[in-house]
C-alpha cells in the first residue's frame, strides 16, 4: 500500500510539475514576444537604435533562461530560436526594415511553436 | 562524451531501481501489462542515450510515469478480481480429459503446432493422458497430467521419506555467512570443527558448504585449494 501511495504522489508531482512548467515556460516566453514584438515595431518606425536595445534584451534574457532551456527544451529548438534572435538582430543592426520584417515573424513562430509544443491540446497529444 | 557517460549512470540505476521496486517477476513471468512496461522502458531509455540533444527528463519523466502506472496496476489487481481480469486475463483451459477445446485455442491464437510443441516439453506426445492444459495469464501453458498416467510417488507405495529440509549456504566461495550460521543454529567453532574433519585448513579454501535444517552438511574445495 505504501508503495501505491507513494506511485500515486509521484504521479501528482509529474503532472503538477508539467503543468506548473507551462505555466513558467508560457511566461517567460510572453515576455519574449512581447519584447520582440516592440523591437520589430520600434524597426518598423526606423528607430533602429531603440529597436535593437529591445532586442538585445529580449536576446540576453532567452540566453539566460539557458539553465532552464537546456533541460526542458530539445536542442535543436534552443538552437534554432538562438538563430532567429541573431537573424532579426542582424537585420535591425544593418537598418533593414524589411528583412527585419521577415526574421521577426520567423523569431516569433519559433516563440510560439515552442508554447504550442508543451501546451495541453488535441493537435499537441496526437 | 560525459553527457552520455553521466545520462547512461543515471538512466541505468533510475532502471534498476525501478524495476527492483516493481519486482522479482519482472525478470521471469511477465504479464501482459509488464510486459508493456518493459518494452517501452527500454527504447524510453535509449532514446535520450543516443542524442545529447534531447533533454534527460524527456526520457526520465515517461520512465518514472510508467513505473507509476505499473505500481498502482499491481496494487489495484491485487485487491481487485475485476481488474485483475481486465488487466491480466483470465486463465484458459485449452485440453479438458483429452478433449482439446478448439474455440479457446482459435480465441487465444494458439495453434496446435504450438499445443504439440508444448505437450513435447512435458514428456507427452499427445494429448490422452492430459487432464488439463492451462494457458496461463503469462502466456504459459501448465498441463496437468491424468492421475493414472501421473508417476508414483512414495507415498502412494507408503515408503517413508527423509526430509532433509532447507539448505543455508554457510561459506560462499570462501566467505563465511554469518547469517545463514546463526539462522541454523551453529557457529564458527562447530563450522571449524567440521571443515577440520574433511581435512580443510581454512574456510577460504572451500567453494561451497550447506547445512541442511536435519543437519545434513555439502561441503566442496576450491580447485585450487591446498
Amino acid at each position: 500500500m505504501k508503495r501505491e501511495i507513494s506511485a500515486y504522489i509521484l504521479l501528482i508531482v509529474l503532472l503538477l510539475g508539467s503543468l506548473i512548467n507551462i505555466k513558467v515556460l508560457d511566461s517567460k516566453i510572453d515576455s519574449l514576444r512581447t519584447q520582440a514584438e516592440s523591437a520589430y515595431k520600434s524597426a518598423q518606425l526606423h528607430n533602429y537604435g531603440k529597436a535593437k536595445a529591445e532586442l538585445l534584451s529580449a536576446c540576453d534574457e532567452w540566453l539566460g533562461m539557458d539553465s532552464y532551456t537546456h533541460i526542458f527544451i530539445r536542442h535543436s529548438e534552443i538552437d534554432s530560436t538562438t538563430d532567429a534572435f541573431f537573424d532579426m538582430l542582424s537585420d535591425i543592426a544593418s537598418e533593414d526594415a524589411e528583412g527585419a520584417d521577415g526574421s521577426y515573424r520567423k523569431l516569433d513562430a519559433h516563440l510560439s511553436s515552442l508554447m504550442t509544443i508543451e501546451h495541453l491540446s488535441f493537435g499537441s497529444i496526437f | 562524451m560525459a553527457i552520455v557517460f553521466i545520462r547512461t549512470l543515471i538512466l541505468y540505476f533510475t532502471l534498476l531501481v525501478s524495476m527492483r521496486i516493481m519486482g522479482k517477476r519482472q525478470l521471469g513471468q511477465m504479464e501482459l501489462s509488464e510486459f508493456i512496461v518493459a518494452a517501452l522502458i527500454a527504447d524510453l531509455a535509449s532514446t535520450p542515450l543516443q542524442d545529447i540533444g534531447t533533454p534527460l527528463l524527456n526520457g526520465l519523466v515517461p520512465i518514472l510515469t510508467l513505473f507509476c502506472l505499473e505500481i498502482i496496476i499491481a496494487g489495484l489487481s491485487m485487491r481487485s478480481m475485476k481488474v485483475r481480469r481486465f488487466v491480466f486475463g483470465k486463465p484458459e483451459i485449452l485440453v479438458q480429459n483429452g478433449q482439446i477445446d478448439m474455440k479457446k485455442m482459435h480465441k487465444n491464437r494458439f495453434t496446435l503446432d504450438e499445443l504439440m510443441q508444448e505437450l513435447r516439453s512435458h514428456g507427452l506426445s499427445d494429448t490422452s493422458s492430459v487432464a488439463y492444459a492451462v494457458l496461463e495469464t503469462s502466456g504459459q501453458l501448465n498441463v496437468i497430467i491424468e492421475p493414472s498416467e501421473q508417476p508414483v510417488t512414495p507415498s502412494q507405495l507408503n515408503i517413508e521419506t527423509e526430509n532433509n529440509g532447507y539448505s543455508h549456504i554457510i561459506i560462499n566461495e570462501g566467505r563465511i555467512l554469518d547469517n545463514n550460521l546463526r539462522l541454523s543454529g551453529r557457529d564458527r567453532r562447530w563450522l571449524n570443527k567440521q571443515l577440520n574433519a574433511q581435512g580443510i585448513a581454512s574456510s577460504e579454501d572451500v567453494y561451497i558448504f550447506t547445512l541442511s535444517d536435519s543437519g545434513k552438511t555439502f561441503c566442496q574445495k576450491k580447485e585450487n585449494a591446498k
